[in-house]
Order: C-alpha cells, then sequence, then structure tokens
C-alpha cells in the first residue's frame, strides 16, 4: 500500500487541478515520440509520425494524449487505490497493445517536464515535483502489474 | 546521434545558462534529493540544505563541467577524461544515478526555460546528458 503524507495528498491534487488535461496530453505524448521515436512503433494507424513537426501536429496524437493524461484523473480520484483503479488498462496493455512497460515511465518523463515548462519553478518545486513523480510512478507500477 | 543543428543548439543554450551556473545547478541537485533520497548518501559529510554553499559551489562544478563538454561535444572523452578517473576511482558514485541527476536537470532547464523548452531542444538535450553519462562511466569496469 502506497502512504502518502498530506503534503504529498495536497500537492498532487493542487497540481493537478492546474492542469490542462487537453494541453499537456498532446505535448507530453508528442515529446515522447520525439525524444524516444522507437515508441512509434505502437501508433502505426495514426498516420504522418516522420517529422517533429508532423507529430505535433498529428490530431490522433493529440486525441491519444488527451486520452492518456485524462486517465490520470481516476489516480488522482483514487490515490490509496491506483493498482486497482489501473488493474484493466494494465491488462490491456500487456494482452492487447504489448506496449512495453519502460515506456510509460518515459512518457511519464515527459509529463513531468511539460509541467515544469508549463508553470515554471514557482509552482513546480522540488517538492510539488518529488510529490507528483512519486504520484506518477504508483501509476507505471499499477499499469506494468498485470503484465505476465 | 547528435546533428550539427542539435550540437550548436546544446552549445548555445549551456553557454546562456554559464553566468547561472550555481542556480541552475543547486536546483537540479535539490529536486534530485527530494526525489530520489537514496542519492543524498554520497553527500552524508556535508551540508546540501538549500541555499548552502556546498549545494552551489557543487552546483556550479557540475553545470560549468557539462557546459564545457558542450563546447565539442565529439571531444566528450579527451575533455571528460579527469572527471572520469574522479568518479571510477575515487567517488565511486553508482553510474545508475546520473540518469536520475539527468531527468532533475531536464526539470530545471524545463523550469527555467520555459516556452524554450521546446520537444527538440528537449531532445537533444536528453541525447547530449546521456552521451555526458556514458562517458562519465566508461572508467568504471
Amino acid at each position: 500500500m502506497v502512504e502518502w503524507t498530506d503534503a504529498e495528498r495536497k500537492a498532487i491534487i493542487g497540481l493537478w487541478g492546474k492542469i490542462d488535461v487537453g494541453e499537456i496530453g498532446p505535448q507530453a505524448l508528442s515529446r515522447l515520440l520525439i525524444v524516444c521515436p522507437w515508441g512509434k512503433r505502437y501508433f502505426k494507424e495514426f498516420g504522418d509520425l516522420s517529422t517533429n513537426a508532423a507529430i505535433m501536429g498529428n490530431p490522433k496524437v493529440a486525441q491519444h494524449g488527451k486520452t492518456v493524461m485524462g486517465g490520470l484523473e481516476n489516480a488522482v480520484k483514487n490515490l490509496d487505490n491506483i493498482k486497482q483503479t489501473y488493474a484493466k488498462l494494465s491488462a490491456m496493455h500487456s494482452e492487447k497493445l504489448h506496449v512495453d512497460p519502460d515506456n510509460f515511465r518515459v512518457l511519464a518523463e515527459c509529463i513531468s517536464l511539460c509541467v515544469a515548462a508549463k508553470f515554471g519553478p514557482s509552482v513546480f518545486t522540488a517538492e510539488v515535483q518529488e510529490a507528483w513523480q512519486k504520484f506518477l510512478s504508483v501509476v507505471v507500477s499499477a499499469l506494468g502489474r498485470q503484465y505476465h | 546521434m547528435l546533428s550539427k543543428k542539435e550540437k550548436d543548439l546544446i552549445k548555445e543554450i549551456w553557454e546562456r545558462l554559464t553566468p547561472v551556473a550555481a542556480e541552475i545547478g543547486a536546483d537540479a541537485l535539490l529536486r534530485m534529493f527530494a526525489s530520489y533520497p537514496g542519492t543524498k548518501t554520497y553527500f552524508s559529510h556535508v551540508d546540501i540544505s538549500p541555499n548552502s554553499s556546498h549545494l552551489l559551489s557543487h552546483g556550479k562544478k557540475i553545470v560549468l563541467a557539462i557546459a564545457e563538454g558542450a563546447q565539442d561535444i565529439s571531444q566528450l572523452t579527451v575533455t571528460l577524461a579527469p572527471l572520469q578517473t574522479l568518479h571510477a576511482y575515487q567517488l565511486r558514485v553508482d553510474p545508475r544515478n546520473f540518469k536520475l541527476l539527468s531527468h532533475s536537470m531536464l526539470v530545471s532547464l524545463a523550469c527555467y526555460l520555459g516556452d524554450e523548452f521546446t520537444p527538440v531542444a528537449h531532445a537533444a538535450m536528453d541525447k547530449y546528458l546521456s552521451a555526458f553519462a556514458a562517458v562519465l562511466a566508461e572508467k568504471y569496469r
């Protein structure tokens, strides 16, 4: 069971309240595909991903980024039960989508960097970063949990 | 592999950050210590609290070394030779920690550069810091 301090809960919920899922989600997924291009293997039906401009302008990338980021809402609302909350998604990513779970970690890093760039050091302090990254690592772990 | 454009961009960014090396470096270290408490074990003998003189001087040292490497990335193995020896034979920092500092450094850069931390700059920096860390670890074994 994950233990959250009051400060961590406050930081996570506070930061989540500021985040525009439609903005950060597409940015984070685009960055994943630009920084780790081998991630493109999972998005063959998304159309043109051949250049950075193509990736950043691709509406399917944007939509999927929004979907993934929006999914974090469930985790924020269920901080004490993230493993169960993500069990079905985990099974799906393993059995249907066959996604290497290391990609979840990379996407989490991209999300943190987009949030840092958007909000700057006065909002994304070292303490907020710690709480936020701990939260994302729990989600990443839950997503990888049902792999077999 | 870094393209010429990426190398120029990396060089230009680190040159710009040299005057605030202590602030950026200290910020990155603080973030690393907060998110990855295991990294603090290497600093048990010094004061690494926010604004401590050691944190600022150590942060400055690290950023200046990264900036120096960025001047001529093709010569990284030559530039880093003394630091390679230091880390391998004296400091013996587990090189898995280099990744943690690299990520923390990227967060500091994102905070500091904001919009300028474009996906292109992000990718270039990530590649450079990975290469830097790999070269730094070369003499370990």
